[in-house]
């Protein structure tokens, strides 16, 4: 049922670390033709080496590393790390008090 | 108070008991307040585990027989398991509290993701123990402590915990930690005792022991040698503390990860390595993979510009029928060779200024790119006037080829023409005294001045030899003709009227019959009111000449909306003429055309002129006829090789297209007499978009003289060597080169072009093309 369009957070990540034109609401929409002009959707030679995939690569680590900096913003508060937070139901917190209260878990303002 | 202990039994009148149904009957008894329980198992799944229903209270559930796999998963913390014998996979599986004891080995996977709780092997366990386990800061770690050894990947993903490998007889052995534990480990610590062959460093670090991780081994340790009943082994296994080491998992910041292999690195290192060069596809492309910027040279370039000069025709020529030049005429103009542009003409029209000076609508004007932009077609009718003057070229040395063209109107004076000046020998032959057929006698004087027609036919007579015929061509005489000559040309025209099948039409005249009197003078007098049937260009010539000899009234009328066009139109309609459709012709009586509508058109003189039809009389029956006219091949060829055919004979048709037809039939035969193999493929049209008329001033006042028209001309796909595009060229990549023949060429310098398009975008003649590059591969 979900394709690649409907799992957003996904493909946007992987669309935009490439430098995609597209949009949801503004797309180029040339996906399909084999002349995406960053080389994403392309099998030319002359476009798809327009894509530097270790730039992208770097793009999506450094994504993720910020990501997981703020988000330890977030725990470190909690006292926990962000390192393989299995099973780490006491880490959760929200900043509805009733949810927090319904749910039993840490209200955090 | 407790129930005393209830065995539940695993066996049940000989069979086994599920193991759903010795879950229910667990948790039954717990309902009913049984805290002390003993299940006589039989390999059932999932003893022990989830008996939060007793709350705080103690369970102690002691399993007897063989347990099954999961021992006490998902645990509580009130529960406490002892399992007599072995156990199997899983034992522990998310456990969320419960103390767990086996007595005997484990298999694999012990402690899967547990969080709270206790697991103690008296023995050794299989693959996978301690994976995945955690530790909720609210509670006590969970605890996993084994006698002997561990299997391979122990503690993958640990993320907090204690494990404890004691390392009991195990001292001859060389790995008691398994194969590659600790991957992924982040959390927790692995106290153990023994050698083992190393653990993964990028996760895991030895870690000193200090004196409160010792004093928890001592006290920790206790608890387990009680719970297997080996308390004996408490001072043998911790005599000497310097065997004891501990594994902590490394804080992140602890990591010995250098920088991070680059893509790069890792095709080279490990990907094309493993794979050969080029990886997966190496066996298929050895194309370069290196990334590219947007804005390349050379092959990269997607675009590549194209100089394309002279590779199509111009529109005016390339709509001309006859294929005159138009356009290589305006360029000799501009370049100051005004006998050069009017020359050259005649060497593919013996007609430059009474055709395209007079009597062609000038399809050259009609299909002008110019009007594109609304600017005025470059009047070639100005050229075409003063080509009066042009000098004819000298013909070609003799071939000793003899060809007979039979009549002598524009079709066959062409062929002649183009014949004679290619070294033939050419004879016309016509019943009339004048050369000129049509055009001499039947188009108007209104339309074209006698002297233009005059000089232009003496040119030819004074060169082409015309042999008068006494009366109209036989059979005979036609297979005699083609007997004496290589080739026969059959340029008879169409001189027989079509008269249509109508009561008192014997009252009309065809219209070229009387064209041809009001032409001479000696005309049938010309009534009031004179009703042309038929619309065409022809009956607005005769209209036109109605009314110049007197008519009061003319009206035209047609079947259908008329075809005429052109300047026999507006003379027709400047003499008043009226034009009426669609009607039908009912009969003509001796004063009135009458209609099928019942209308009566008063008419003194009627003409006829619904189109006429070649006379082929004379025409044997073995050359192919269709609807009444010679039916020829694309290059005027008749079904006999020998025989062409040419002008309205053929087709009716426009004075040009019969010249064109005329050149083209000559042109074949010329080749066929000197044995050439001809290939005759006519070069396409330019496509007007790609000539830029925004260089030229639309309020410029229309040339009215042919040096100023040359200027005008946009010169459709022909280089004017303006040097725009080396100018614009933003890489300097274009340059011009003189070619050893004295002419010149643009050219793309490929290492410094990047395929912009600057180039075709300015260009004003349209010679530049931007094209797709060709495939890489």
């Amino acid at each position: 049922m979900l394709g690649a369009s409907g799992v957003q957070a996904g493909k946007v990540v992987m669309q935009s670390a490439a430098g995609c034109l597209g949009s949801e609401q503004d797309r180029c929409n040339i996906c399909n033709l084999g002349l995406c002009p960053k080389g994403i959707t392309s099998q030319d030679p002359r476009l798809d080496r327009r894509l530097d995939p270790e730039k992208v690569a770097e793009r999506l680590v450094d994504l993720f590393v910020s990501f997981d900096q703020e988000l330890k913003k977030i725990v470190a508060p909690l006292g926990r790390s962000t390192s393989l937070p299995i099973g780490m139901s006491d880490a959760l917190g929200i900043t509805d008090r009733d949810a927090a209260e319904r749910l039993q878990i840490r209200h955090v303002i | 108070m407790n129930k005393p202990t209830i065995i539940i039994p695993g066996m049940e009148k000989g069979l086994r008991v599920d193991s759903r149904v010795l879950e229910e009957r667990i948790q039954k008894a717990v309902a009913e307040g049984h805290r002390s329980i003993e299940i006589i198992a039989q390999g059932q799944h999932g003893i022990g585990g989830r008996l939060w229903r007793a709350g705080s209270e103690p369970v102690t559930v002691r399993v007897m027989g063989t347990s099954g796999q999961r021992l006490g998963s998902m645990g509580s913390p009130n529960t406490t398991i002892d399992a007599v014998g072995p156990a199997s996979d899983d034992v522990g599986w998310l456990n969320a509290g419960a103390t767990i004891t086996v007595r005997g080995n484990a298999t694999n996977g012990v402690g899967n993701a547990m969080a709270q709780g206790k697991i103690f092997i008296d023995g050794d366990i299989g693959a996978r123990g301690m994976t995945m386990t955690k530790h909720n800061p609210r509670f006590e770690p969970p605890e996993l402590w084994v006698l002997g050894s561990v299997g391979d990947s122990f503690a993958e993903f640990m993320a907090g915990g204690v494990a404890v490998i004691c390392g009991w007889k195990k001292e001859a052995e060389a790995n008691i930690l398994g194969y590659r534990p600790c991957t992924g480990m982040v959390g927790g610590k692995i106290f153990f005792r023994g050698r083992h062959q190393g653990f993964c460093e990028q996760d895991v670090r030895l870690a000193p022991l200090e004196d409160g991780d010792w004093q928890w081994l001592e006290s920790g340790m206790k608890g387990f040698l009680a719970a297997i009943g080996r308390e004996d082994l408490h001072p043998v296994l911790l005599e000497d503390r310097g065997e004891w080491r501990l594994l902590v998992a490394r804080r992140p910041h602890e990591k010995a990860d250098g920088p991070a292999r680059t893509l790069a690195q890792f095709r080279r290192d490990i990907w094309e390595k493993e794979l050969g060069t080029g990886g997966l596809i190496g066996d298929l492309s050895d194309l370069d993979r290196r990334p590219i910027p947007v804005i390349t040279t050379g092959d990269l370039r997607r675009f590549v510009p194209v100089w394309e000069n002279g590779k199509y025709l111009p529109p005016c020529q390339a709509n001309c029928p006859t294929g005159i030049p138009v356009q290589k005429r305006w360029e000799l103009l501009r370049k100051g060779d005004v006998e050069g542009a009017v020359n050259l003409a005649l060497e593919y029209t013996p007609f430059p200024a009474a055709v395209c000076g007079y009597l062609c609508p000038n399809l050259c004007m009609q299909n002008c790119t110019r009007q594109n932009a609304n600017l005025p077609a470059v009047d070639t009718r100005l050229l075409g006037k003063a080509s009066i003057e042009a000098k004819p070229p000298e013909p070609a040395a003799a071939t000793g080829g003899k060809i007979a063209v039979i009549g002598a109107g524009a079709s066959g004076l062409s062929v002649a023409w183009q014949l004679y000046l290619r070294g033939h020998k050419v004879v016309l032959h016509d019943v009339r005294e004048k050369l000129g057929g049509k055009m001499t006698e039947t188009i108007p004087l209104s339309r074209i001045p006698d002297e233009v027609l005059d000089h232009e036919l003496s040119r030819l007579s004074a060169r082409i030899p015309h042999k008068r015929l006494r009366h109209a061509l036989t059979e005979e005489e036609f297979l005699k003709l083609k007997k004496a000559n290589d080739f026969v040309v059959i340029a008879v025209g169409a001189r027989k009227p079509r008269i249509p099948n109508i009561p008192g039409v014997e009252r009309a005249i065809p219209a070229l019959t009387f064209l041809a009197g009001a032409k001479c003078g000696d005309a049938a007098p010309v009534g009031k009111n004179v009703v042309v049937i038929g619309a065409g260009n022809v009956g607005c010539d005769a209209a036109g000449e109605a009314a110049r000899l007197g008519a009061e009234s003319v009206t035209l009328i047609d079947i259908q909306e008329p075809a005429s066009y052109g300047a026999e139109r507006r003379h027709a309609e400047a003499a008043g003429a009226k034009f009426l459709w669609p009607r039908f012709t009912r009969a003509i009586s001796e004063k009135a055309v009458e209609l099928t509508s019942g209308e009566s058109l008063p008419a003194d003189t009627v003409i006829i002129a619904v189109g006429d039809a070649p006379d082929l009389s004379f025409v044997p029956e073995p050359i192919a006829q269709a609807k009444g006219s010679l039916a020829v091949n694309d290059r005027y060829q008749t079904s006999d090789p020998q025989v062409f055919a040419v002008g309205d004979a053929v087709k009716l048709g426009l004075l040009t297209q019969a010249i064109g037809a005329g050149r083209i039939a000559a042109e074949t035969i010329d080749g066929m007499l000197r044995g050439r193999d001809q290939v005759y493929d006519k070069l396409p049209a330019v496509d007007p978009v790609r000539v830029k008329l925004e260089y030229y001033d639309p309020r410029a006042a229309e040339a009215d003289e042919p040096v100023a028209c040359s200027q005008q001309c946009a010169s459709c796909g022909a280089c004017r060597d303006c040097g725009l595009c080396e100018q614009i060229c933003p890489e300097q990549a274009i340059v011009r080169r003189e070619l050893e023949d004295g002419g010149y060429e643009y050219a793309v310098r490929e290492d410094r072009c990047i395929g912009c398009g600057f180039c075709a975008g300015a260009c004003p003649c349209g010679i530049w093309s931007l094209v797709e590059n060709e495939p890489l591969e």
